[in-house]
């Protein structure tokens, strides 16, 4: 599958804390498939929803979107969903391009 | 913020947030601007802090692990009842809200929010000269200032300022008592004929005679009475800006001369042969749907057309009440200065009160409460009985069926506290409620058991 670059603008005032911003991230997404795998869609809405709070304030307003899915869909108990939202988030994470204005 | 301010003289910020990330966010934010900023990741740090350094301002996520945003911001409050506080959530629902007015918070944050939000936010929460362009919460104008920190404000003076550059007439619509004067005055002064005049006349004032007379002026004998020439508004706001206000009492026949003037772009005094060449920039306002009017044929459709080349609508209070935090401290400070009682300033529970009212006289009526509050208070907090008291006073006519009810269950619910001796329990079971339920009542009409039971 070809993965599609997600090509950023964040703030360069913020350029240092976003190496342990997207390791959080990652951290998370690795979290989020153990929560999937024994259907805990509460705590799997709840991390999507604190994603969604800071996402785009940092700038990533793809991972922002992404979130919302995974907690709409975590929301709706819908497994598929999330697994694909899942799928989404761990492309954004290994492309994404930032660039620092 | 006033960025030649020494360290110790910069005003210091709490910044509670179990999210780490959103935390070090807002921490960078704030820390370039110029504040001191201190972090605390959950409420126990946040209490910890406070008793090392007392800040300026404390700003608290709503839904955290160890400690809930509202039980923090209560303790706050507890222990020190005037500190400014602001919360933030991703999910906030009405109820939070509420609550969360009724601790006398002074700002509401919705994650996600950008940095100029919080910027604007924290500069109107702890006062610290809010800057005077139009993007952060306060324009200046000659006649007083326009205070908001709401969207929608932040777009109706977006369209003043693209508006105020052209010569377009302007109708505004709104409410009564929403400011339609004062944003007329906002469009002359950042227009091309802010040192021209503005003159503004409110047609409902004035009997058609007069009214006829004032604006188009008169020659010397026209009727019985005019002993002298008398120059008309339009002539005296010649190169400037004529405000109409309440356009839509304005007579069918004066209407029609008003259309003449927009037309020729000249006046003729009543009375007069000669007509005199004007350069106007007309604004009108009303409180009535013209629109309407036309179809009743109380109001000219072609004046209407040529009235409402731009239309504004100006929002009521209702419609933008997170700026009545801003609006007061406005207030409590210019009010101050002529009627006496500066730094007096509003007890947490007074704030809710003026928060969760509805004002149908916008910001009129509360600049009213404001002062009537500052003249009757004795000490430098006012309390909410004050409040009620004034905003019963202000209500205007019969009250709304919500009203009446809110009214109703509010002095009910005092009755059983009364009757119970405080006793929650007792009171909730007569009111044939659960205590949840029975408490959520309570935090709604902002009623203290304790404060019903005696010694």
């Amino acid at each position: 599958m070809e993965t599609t670059a997600s090509r950023v603008q964040v703030s360069a005032d913020l350029a240092d804390l976003i190496p342990r911003y997207l390791e959080n991230r990652h951290d998370d997404l690795a979290f989020a498939r153990q929560l999937l795998a024994k259907e805990d869609f509460y705590m799997l809405a709840g991390m999507a929803h604190r994603i969604r709070g800071s996402a785009s304030s940092y700038g990533f307003n793809g991972l922002g979107d992404i979130a919302a899915a995974i907690e709409d869909a975590a929301e709706r108990h819908d497994k598929q969903a999330v697994a694909s939202q899942l799928l989404a988030l761990e492309q954004f994470l290994t492309s994404v391009e930032i660039s620092y204005i | 913020m006033n960025a030649e301010a020494s360290p110790e003289e910069r005003p210091r910020i709490l910044l509670v947030d179990d999210d780490g990330d959103h935390l070090a966010l807002c921490e960078r934010w704030l820390t370039l601007t110029g504040y001191r900023v201190d972090t605390a990741p959950g409420g126990a740090e946040a209490l910890a802090s406070l008793e090392r350094a007392r800040p300026d301002l404390v700003i608290s996520d709503l839904v955290m692990d160890d400690m809930n945003g509202l039980r923090l911001l209560s303790e706050i409050h507890r222990q020190d009842p005037v500190l400014p506080t602001m919360v933030m959530s991703g999910k906030a629902g009405v109820p939070d809200a509420l609550k969360a007015a009724h601790l006398g918070v002074s700002g509401f944050l919705e994650k996600p929010f950008d940095k100029q939000t919080l910027l604007s936010a924290v500069s109107d929460a702890i006062g610290t000269n809010p800057p005077l362009d139009a993007g952060s919460g306060g324009l200046e104008t000659g006649a007083g200032r326009l205070v908001y920190r709401s969207a929608l404000m932040q777009e109706l003076v977006g369209r003043i300022q693209r508006v105020a550059t052209g010569t377009s007439t302007v109708l505004l619509r709104g409410e009564t008592g929403t400011g339609k004067e004062l944003v007329a005055r906002a469009i002359h002064d950042l227009g091309p004929r802010s040192s021209q005049p503005f003159i503004s006349i409110n047609c409902s004032a004035l009997p058609e005679q007069l009214l006829e007379s004032e604006l188009f002026g008169h020659e010397k004998g026209a009727f019985t009475g005019a002993t002298t020439r008398h120059i008309g508004l339009f002539q005296a706001a010649d190169g400037g800006t004529l405000f109409l206000d309440e356009i839509g009492d304005m007579p069918l026949a004066l209407q029609a001369k008003v259309l003449r003037v927009l037309q020729d772009f000249s006046v003729r005094p009543v009375g007069g042969l000669q007509s005199v060449a004007i350069d106007v920039r007309v604004i009108s306002a009303t409180h009535q749907d013209l629109a309407t009017m036309v179809g009743e044929k109380q109001f000219r459709e072609d004046l209407y057309y040529r009235l409402n080349v731009v239309p504004l609508q100006i929002p009521a209070l209702r419609e933008r009440a997170e700026d009545i935090p801003a609006l007061l401290e406005y207030f409590l400070t210019s009010l101050a200065a002529r009627v006496g009682g500066g730094n007096k300033s509003f007890a947490p529970e007074a704030r809710a009160a003026l928060l969760q009212a509805s004002f149908p006289g916008n910001i009129r009526q509360l600049q009213n409460v404001v002062e009537r509050c500052l003249v009757l208070s004795n000490g430098p907090v006012i309390p909410k009985s004050l409040v009620v008291e004034a905003l019963q006073d202000q209500a205007s006519g019969l009250p709304t069926l919500d009203d009446a009810k809110n009214a109703f269950e509010r002095r009910y619910i005092a009755g059983l506290l009364r009757a119970t001796n405080g006793n929650v329990t007792t009171a909730a079971k007569i009111a044939g409620r659960n205590r949840t339920e029975f408490y959520n009542l309570l935090a709604r009409h902002s009623l203290e058991p304790v404060s019903f039971r005696s010694r």
